[in-house]
């Protein structure tokens, strides 16, 4: 057997180089491998999808390694040598072999798909009375959310009986695509209570996507969605709009800030008592003005 | 070598109005060859295009408004210009004369199919110079592609052209059918076909389903656009935005089956020429296709699921199941080489890596079958890998190991071994350096199709990787076009059967005479130039079923 061993040690050899060339990537690499792929969880539900991923790579993997394996081995091993004429053995199938092959992949895509359906409840659950709401609005090419007390639809902020009850977030807008003149909003949620958010298009379809939250929603004109989710990690995630929505498309980015409760309660009490700069009404038929450029900008409603 | 040509194969050689006005399959065939490896070199630019931009952070070769036309239009250009068009020109070329035929049932509906082709890529290409090409990605989502988001004539332009491919393709696939269920030679039985021609087939029973339902949807899309139709347009009573998301997956993604089945059918041929045995599991192969297809059209919503309108369970079920008739492809062709006596030409070094591509293309498609990680990566560069896996690894793979085997047959000399040893490796190393990365990408949040990302996002360094190996990839195509130029000038003479072939286009010249044979080997397995190769080789023939 020193033919196979040598075969081995090769392929040993071929493995160690890969892992070597991995290393060697990661190392002069701005990519963090470890915490990025995917992000960890900041979100019961993200953590959900996160625990179905891994399930999913590992077996994903165990079958990459057998065929890719297979492969490998067949290629080195069944090479025709140099004058050998004479024809292998012609079989022309096994039906054991196809059976086995047939109803083992089987076995396993049925089992992924259970697990994946289980976590689908998990992370779609809802619960009716979500402790935060908060509207949404997308447009090109900016996000705004809208925080209305309770008793009031977020819509109905620029109601005039609503005056100064509604604190709504906007960002700057990309004046002539220019990445410096140009800020995302941030949406401030409570950590470990569950946040709902009502989604709603004003012009064509957007995505809001967190990655560290491991989901995304399209939002369509005419089909308003309604997400929850209950961030469980206290940090400033990035988002952004995963749907191609048009010329300035890659500036629809914001942040999500997930912060203690007493946090979130001082933030909005500061937002509902500005040094008011009359800002634009929020409303379902009209983005509103951009808010003052620089730091994220947050403004009351009128 | 012994030649059953009616004439001398000079006289195929002819004039431009020959090439012009042609109802020979073969020279249709390889019209199609030439007309999608041109388009291929185009879209590749725009490949370039986009990846040269995202290389680092910052917009420094273009605006947003090309870089977002560069992407609609290779992937367009990709799609409907090279890959479906180039596994049809493989059919054209090698239906006919693997079934024994004189030619295609239809030979002047063959030449309209062809010639839609070029006509519509030039109109979609004529949008540049009128004022900017579409630019909503190929999808074309309403309503980011109504008038009042998409100004300009590129979106009209690339309506009107895909409503010809799409005529094109119907046309194709009728007289396909046409051609292998009546123009079988005697003894060319179902299931004596060469699989290539089963996933010809198959393919042509998914475009007549699938493609007048895109053609529809192009034509209501372009009454929204430009008749005040209120189809898919929001902003109109009635206009429902998810639903040309249905219409156009219902086609689209079938589309993907017929860009892969024909890639896996020239696969099922090199891979048993090279290892000298037949294909292991012949019928399982045959129902495992026509699985594919019949499955292909209960997954489209799988695009949909971040949507919030579909049935999530059922999509999800049916688009894991999909996975089980490609396995057991993979295995059996896995299966074919052992125990086999393989040489590594280039199209079987092809053949080799459209298996071991394809595979990650089909593994990181379970991944989103998952929807809770479809939440996750859909509509992230995760997709962008996902998808070049399958046609890039795939289909692409399998399309230059198909070049590489038939070029023989087709001009009657073969391509030199040494350059196209240098052409695999190059495209091998670059498809991988590309694509590979993006699956990093997509696993930590970057979105597809934007110009530009943020210089802090951890993007930078995986992003100049997948450039580099997109150069990697232009610059090994070099090789190839020398090889082609100089082959055609002047290679090594082929032979009618240059490599031990199985089936029956190896039964005449090479290139084939005009309406292909004067006589046929009798046909008593799905390998009659192998039987009639080894007439006398006992085990060879007990062994056959």
């Amino acid at each position: 057997m020193g033919l196979t061993a040598k075969r081995w040690a090769r392929r040993a050899g071929a493995v160690a180089a890969l892992g070597a060339l991995a290393v060697l990537l990661s190392a002069c690499s701005d990519f963090n491998l470890r915490t990025a792929v995917p992000p960890d969880a900041a979100s019961v539900q993200g953590q959900a999808s996160r625990n179905i991923y891994d399930i999913v790579f590992v077996i994903g993997a165990a079958v990459f390694f057998l065929v890719e394996g297979l492969i490998l081995f067949a290629v080195l091993r069944y090479r025709r040598r140099a004058g050998d004429d004479e024809l292998p053995p012609q079989i022309h199938g096994n039906n054991r072999l196809e059976i086995i092959w047939t109803a083992i992949p089987i076995a396993i895509v049925l089992a992924l798909f259970v697990l994946s359906w289980q976590t689908l409840n998990t992370v779609d659950a809802r619960t009716p009375t979500p402790p935060v709401r908060i509207g949404v609005i997308a447009y090109q090419w900016q996000w705004e959310f809208v925080y209305a007390p309770d008793g009031v639809r977020w819509e109905d902020c620029g109601v005039p009986a609503n005056k100064g009850k509604c604190v709504t977030v906007v960002g700057t807008p990309p004046a002539g695509g220019d990445r410096s003149k140009w800020t995302p909003p941030t949406m401030h949620v409570p950590l470990d209570e569950t946040v709902e958010l009502q989604m709603h298009s004003l012009d064509v379809i957007h995505s809001f996507y967190v990655p560290a939250f491991l989901y995304q929603r399209d939002i369509t004109p005419r089909k308003d969605q309604v997400i929850q989710f209950t961030a469980d990690r206290i940090g400033i995630y990035r988002g952004q709009c995963t749907q191609f929505c048009g010329l300035y498309h890659q500036f629809m980015e914001f942040q999500v800030k997930v912060e203690p409760k007493a946090d979130y309660v001082a933030w909005l009490q500061q937002e509902l008592t500005p040094p008011s700069p009359p800002s634009a009404v929020p409303s379902a038929n009209g983005p509103s003005a951009s808010g003052p450029a620089g730091s994220p900008a947050a403004s009351s409603a009128p | 070598m012994a030649t059953t040509a009616l004439r001398p194969a000079a006289t195929y050689r002819t004039g431009l109005y020959e090439w012009l006005t042609t109802t020979d399959h073969k020279k249709i065939g390889i019209l199609y060859t030439f007309n999608s490896l041109i388009l291929f070199l185009i879209g590749g630019m725009f490949a370039l295009a986009v990846r040269t931009e995202l290389a680092q952070p910052g917009l420094q070769f273009m605006t947003e408004a090309t870089y977002n036309q560069m992407f609609t239009m290779h992937a367009s250009v990709m799609i409907f210009w090279v890959v479906i068009p180039f596994l049809a020109g493989f059919g054209n070329y090698l239906v006919p004369l693997m079934i024994g035929a004189p030619d295609m049932a239809f030979p002047r509906i063959n030449a309209l199919s062809f010639w839609l082709l070029p006509l519509s890529a030039m109109i979609a290409m004529i949008g540049f110079p009128l004022g900017g090409a579409a630019a909503e990605g190929w999808t074309s989502y309403s309503p980011l592609a109504q008038s009042k988001f998409s100004t300009g004539p590129g979106t009209d332009l690339w309506i009107v052209a895909l409503t010809l491919v799409g005529t094109s393709s119907i046309l194709g696939a009728i007289n396909f059918l046409v051609t292998i269920f009546k123009m079988r030679a005697p003894g060319m039985t179902l299931f004596r076909m060469p699989v290539f021609v089963w996933t010809i087939m198959v393919t042509s029973v998914l475009v007549l389903m699938g493609t007048p339902v895109l053609t529809s949807a192009l034509i209501m899309l372009y009454i929204d656009r430009n008749f005040g139709g209120s189809f898919f347009n929001t902003a109109l009573a009635g206009g429902n935005a998810i639903l040309w998301q249905n219409v156009f997956w219902f086609y689209s993604h079938p589309a993907v089956y017929i860009m892969i089945l024909p890639a896996m059918g020239i696969v099922s041929e090199v891979i048993p020429t090279f290892s000298r045995k037949p294909l292991f599991g012949y019928k399982a192969f045959v129902f495992a296709t026509a699985g594919i297809g019949a499955l292909g059209f209960s997954v489209w919503a799988h695009h949909m699921f971040t949507t919030g309108s579909v049935y999530l369970p059922f999509f999800s079920l049916m688009t894991f199941l999909i996975a089980v008739p490609t396995g057991v492809k993979m295995f059996n062709w896995v299966a074919t080489m052992f125990r086999g006596k393989l040489r590594f030409t280039t199209a079987m070094l092809y053949a080799v890596g459209f298996l071991s591509l394809f595979l990650i293309g089909g593994i990181n498609g379970a991944f989103l079958a998952s929807v809770p990680v479809d939440y996750h990566v859909h509509a992230t560069y995760f997709i962008v890998a996902h998808i070049h896996y399958v046609l890039f690894g795939g289909s692409i793979m399998g399309i230059f190991a198909g070049l590489y085997y038939w070029w023989p047959k087709m001009f009657g000399r073969k391509l030199n071994e040494g350059l196209g040893k240098i052409h695999f490796v190059g495209i091998f190393i670059g498809m991988n350096l590309t694509f590979f990365p993006m699956h990093l990408l997509g696993l930590s949040g970057m979105p597809r199709r934007i110009a530009d990302y943020s210089a802090t996002a951890g993007w930078n360094d995986l992003n100049l990787l997948a450039t580099i190996g997109g150069f990697t990839i232009a610059v090994s195509m070099l090789p190839f076009l020398w090889n082609a130029f100089i082959t055609l000038r002047g290679g090594e003479p082929a032979g009618d059967d240059p490599w031990e072939g199985n089936t029956l286009e190896w039964a005449t010249s090479s290139p084939p005479p005009p309406y292909n044979f004067d006589h046929l080997p009798p046909i008593r397995s799905e390998r009659p130039v192998f039987d009639r190769r080894h007439a006398n080789d006992a085990p060879a023939l007990t062994a056959g079923h």
